[in-house]
């Protein structure tokens, strides 16, 4: 074999091991992209025979079509909520499962359930829990005389509550089992240290675990981030954008305009504006990791 | 006299049909071909299924059915179409899809086909009204498959109660009956919403999207309304739609179930089905389903009636359901074989026998049919919405997907209340015109 | 509302063992399992019986829609499906995304972490966007309608993701093991899957789990680019769904048996895949 010396060498093993999944890369994810952006500038329903060149025409009246902007907002709400109450939930899950013993282990297994299950069936089976009149947990919810008005879905104010309550249903155990393995992953010094010196737990969490944990917080956050941004089942499933616009994601828009419109060039505008976005929040989040990681001297 | 000389017509026609079709078939001609059918999900697919197996005995060609839920098909077969990669030879094309079909040369023009096979397929027993579905311009985009009509149905053990009437009259000073005329409508919707009950007099689909739109359609058309037509003028904002949104309005605000602003279809049909709701306006296709124990706890307790219009003059039935079409990509020669599915599923004696199995009419033979009209008594009631159904009450122009989208937003804002009916279609014909100006 | 949901957690941390917080768990559990139980009980009810109030958890349980969907529905053909595709998938992103991940974490170069970053923010690519321009290329090379079509594009957010995921996975595993190894001079390539590759089981077992998982759930994917003979279960549970009359006790039938195959997976690999995560972040 020529391994040591020619191109298989270790000097060239950055291009060798890598280049499969570049060519891979550029083959199926570059191509469709570029493709993207240039439809972007072409007036083109599916199926015409003919695209009409129109600039920057695509993009303006993206930003002048009031549903796309008011689901820019819809968009960022939900993410926020959604994501927020994942970390927050997927934290105390993980605090309190991060033991061992066998009811832990299994446990740690069955909540994986949630995510186990297509997010459109997920979307489905919601929609029967919380069907306003007939729904097994409305039902519950009344019983317990939270004042849901008309229905979680119906009343404006509470139906992207409903949304975001899916969402943390599927998606907080994830974070979960990831937090759980940057737990498991921490070394046991500093916390003998601490409690030799009297710390207490809330002292231990605060200033050993919680600074050990945060670049396995912040990728969780970036990976959930990068998806729920992605919201489209539920609202799909559930509201079709409604009550009124209350849960018109950008996602579930831009389904509209090219798979049900076919007015693919404006979908492709709206949804590079929509990648830009989400490419910009998640640089955002990840510098934070990065200047985190530098700060701690690049532990774990 | 005039029905017993049909029948015997008929069923002349149909022997013949089956022997030309048994010679023809004799050798099983298409041995080995494999066609693919895109079907919608709906009452009738189950048999459709069967069908598709039945073909392969008869001609040697298999019908694969592939089962797709509403959104899920339109993508498929739109996508299929585009991009010219002939994954479906047939399809089943909703009657609003026709202008767009049509326009696009998605599916092929059935006109020459049915020239040809005119007597073999007893053209005349196919009642006009479902020739709408895939009728345009002169071309027969699909063929007449599964027709429904949109009716009245409501209640008979509560409506033909004895104290109910009695109170009715007391309190209204006329006879309880199945309204004829929308201001009856109201009248009968208030008298039997008693919320605390668990009752509720009328329920519609609210939800954002087809469903509401399509059911606000309905009233419209009662109200003499229409959407647009096909020259491009939009009506939206006339003052009959703007009297017929003011109306489903109500609809949600008394009469109906709380949660009926997000339901669609299905939930619309099971608060019917477990006695919810008194009264709905819904398509024919549900009627059998109301009999069935397995899924229903309103059993031998329904009336068919005819939808109610503002005047009660000039009933007319709102039309729809679905086409089959044939992938204008594919070879003539496969383009032969789907036809001969076609005019297979078509004939007399398999829409009987699809009728018994959860089938929709398109003729007048299954219609008239003894056999099934033992088993099926509101058939005379549907022959009737048949003769004087409407198709176009729903404009099956070729912009129809983004009229419904339109609307689908705006009325769902009326209803819960974010916008007044006459701003609702008063954007919404603003947003429909620009749709035309494009 | 306590003041903020951190602080409350504090304080059941505080509050420590015993009764809370097993009280806690089991709210918790509780709330993740009340869908899934309504799923799988409403497999087992008579289609009349879904929608009864009060709901009803015990009730005597039938098998007919199990019978249905086993009589009515391809539903071997479609597990076969998924089970290619999903295992299809796992394979390519981890054939296409390990032998990456490792370059990335051992060698330093310029533009690395650009690199990392760019390959992380895949996920960000909303699928509409590369639907219809993937369709239009699988239909090009004549793939559409193939498993094969399905498993390239599910493994572009797979392979993504594995990178992510190895990467963390290598760098944590201290370079001296393999050095120590190799104290003759391996191969690089010898290093890479001699030593590196058996150290890193439990982050390969994670990786194709959440792998498994994606591509077993895809809908979208699926939907537009299989034809009937490679449709998959998720497109199988959705043709229940009449427009007039859904089939909730098909559907949830057909679901949990969709579920079964991805539970068993995921507890036979259980004590892989928590320690798989032990990444040292995105360097």
């Amino acid at each position: 074999m020529l391994s040591r010396k020619g191109i298989f060498s270790q000097k060239y093993s950055l291009y060798w091991m890598m280049a499969p999944l570049f060519i891979y890369l550029a083959a199926f994810y570059l191509y469709p992209l570029i493709y993207s952006v240039y439809i972007g500038f072409y007036e083109w329903s599916l199926g015409d025979a003919t695209k009409t060149f129109v600039g920057f025409r695509n993009y303006v009246s993206a930003f002048q079509d009031s549903q796309f902007t008011g689901s820019f907002l819809n968009t960022a709400i939900f993410v926020i909520a959604a994501v927020g109450i994942e970390l927050t939930l997927g934290l105390s899950l993980a605090l309190l499962l991060n033991r061992e013993s066998w009811p832990m282990r299994i446990l740690r297994t069955v909540i994986l359930l949630p995510t186990l299950i297509t997010p459109l069936v997920v979307a489905l089976t919601w929609k029967a829990l919380l069907n306003p009149d007939i729904g097994a947990l409305t039902y519950y919810i009344r019983a317990v005389g939270i004042d849901i008005g008309r229905g979680i879905f119906v009343e404006r104010g509470l139906a992207m509550a409903g949304i975001v309550l899916i969402d943390v249903w599927q998606w907080t155990s994830l974070i979960t089992i990831i937090l759980l393995a940057g737990l498991k992953g921490m070394p046991i010094e500093p916390y003998e240290a601490a409690y030799v010196d009297g710390a207490s737990r809330w002292q231990a969490f605060r200033y050993i675990t919680l600074p050990l944990l945060r670049p396995t917080i912040l990728i969780a956050l970036v990976v959930r981030t990068l998806d729920a941004m992605k919201i489209f089942d539920s609202v799909f499933a559930i509201t079709g954008g409604g009550p009124g616009t209350a849960t018109t994601t950008m996602n579930f828009h831009i389904f509209k305009v090219g798979i049900q419109h076919l007015k693919v060039g404006a979908a492709s505008a709206m949804s590079n504006i929509f990648l830009l976005f989400s490419v910009l929040i998640g640089l955002f989040i990840i510098r934070s990791v990065f200047l985190s990681a530098r700060r701690k001297g690049g532990a774990v | 006299m005039l029905r017993w000389r049909q029948l015997v017509g008929v069923g002349l026609i149909a022997i013949l049909a089956l022997g030309i079709s048994l010679v023809g078939f004799s050798q099983k001609p298409y041995e080995g071909e494999v066609l693919r059918l895109a079907s919608m999900a709906d009452q009738f697919t189950d048999y459709l299924v069967v069908l598709g197996r039945q073909f392969e005995e008869l001609t040697g060609a298999r019908v694969e059915v592939d089962v797709l839920g509403y959104v899920e098909l339109r993508e498929k077969v739109v996508l299929d179409y585009t991009t010219n990669t002939k994954q479906y030879d047939l399809a089943t094309v909703d009657i609003v899809w026709t202008g767009e079909f049509a326009e696009k040369g998605w599916t092929t023009d059935l006109t020459p086909y049915i020239n040809r096979d005119y007597i073999e397929l007893n053209v005349p027993d196919i009642l006009p009204v479902t020739w709408t579905q895939g009728e345009w311009n002169g071309k027969q985009v699909a063929f007449p498959m599964a027709g429904y009509v949109n009716s009245l149905i409501y209640r008979t053990d509560l409506l033909g109660d004895a104290d109910e009437q009695a109170a009715f009259l007391a309190e209204y000073g006329y006879e309880l009956t199945a309204p004829r005329t929308l201001d009856e409508l109201e009248d009968v919707a208030t008298f039997f919403s008693r919320p605390d009950d668990g009752m509720y007099g009328l329920v519609a689909n609210g939800a954002r999207g087809p469903a509401v739109a399509q059911d606000w359609m309905e009233y419209m058309r009662g109200f003499g309304g229409r959407v647009v037509d096909r020259e491009g003028n939009v009506y939206v904002d006339s003052p009959a739609a703007i009297q017929a949104l003011e109306l489903f309005v109500k609809i949600f605000d008394e009469w109906a179930p709380p949660g009926a602003p997000n339901y669609w279809w299905d939930d619309r049909e099971t608060s019917y089905r477990t006695g919810m709701s008194v009264m709905q306006s819904s398509w024919s296709i549900a009627r059998a389903g109301y009999e069935n124990p397995e899924i229903s706890l309103v059993v031998g307790k329904t009336g068919m009636g005819i939808t109610p219009t503002a005047s009660g003059d000039n009933p007319a039935f709102g039309f729809g359901g679905w086409g089959i079409g044939i992938n204008a990509d594919i070879d003539p020669d496969r383009q032969d074989i789907a036809w001969e599915f076609i005019k297979w599923i078509a004939s007399e004696e398999i829409q009987k026998e699809w009728m018994l199995n959860d089938g929709a009419p398109i003729r007048l033979s299954t219609l008239l049919d003894p056999e099934l009209n033992e088993a099926m008594p509101w058939l005379p009631t549907m022959l009737t919405m048949f003769i004087h159904g409407d198709g176009d009450y729903r404009p099956r122009v070729p912009e129809y997907s983004q009229i419904q989208d339109i609307l689908g937003l705006r009325v769902n804002q009326a209803i819960t209340h974010e916008l007044t009916a006459t701003e609702a279609l008063t954007l919404a014909a603003e947003e429909i015109r620009e749709l035309y100006a494009d | 509302m306590m003041s903020s949901p951190l602080g409350q957690h504090l304080r059941w941390a505080k509050l420590g063992s015993g009764m809370m917080r097993t009280i806690i768990i089991a709210v918790l559990v509780v709330f993740l399992l009340f869908p899934v139980i309504w799923l799988v009980t409403t497999s087992f009810k008579e289609r009349i019986d879904v929608f009864q109030l009060p709901p009803q958890w015990i009730f005597q349980p039938t098998m007919s829609n199990f019978e249905y969907v086993f009589d009515k529905k391809p539903i071997e053909m479609w597990t076969l499906n998924s089970l290619i595709i999903s295992v299809g998938t796992t394979i390519l992103s981890l054939l296409l995304g390990v032998p990456a991940a490792y370059t990335l974490a051992r060698r330093k170069f310029r533009g690395k972490s650009l690199l990392i970053t760019s390959i992380l923010l895949i996920r960000a690519l909303p699928p509409v966007v590369i639907l219809i321009p993937f369709r239009v290329l699988m239909n090009s090379v004549g793939l559409i309608g193939t498993h094969t079509a399905v498993i390239l594009i599910d493994t572009i957010y797979n392979a993504a993701f594995t990178v992510w995921l190895m990467v963390g996975y290598f760098e944590a595993m201290p370079v001296e093991i393999e050095e120590a190894a190799c104290v003759d001079g391996c191969s690089y390539f010898r290093t890479f899957r001699a030593i590196a590759l058996p150290l890193a089981t439990p982050g390969l077992v994670t990786a194709a789990l959440f792998s498994l998982i994606l591509s077993w759930n895809d809908f979208l994917f699926a939907l537009s680019l299989t034809s009937p003979p490679s449709a998959t279960l998720p497109l199988g549970i959705l043709s229940t769904f009449g427009m007039l009359s859904v089939g909730w006790t098909y559907m949830t039938s057909m679901c949990t048996i969709a579920i079964l195959p991805l539970l068993l997976i995921a507890l036979f690999l259980q004590k892989y895949y928590v320690q798989g995560l032990t990444f040292g972040g995105v360097k």
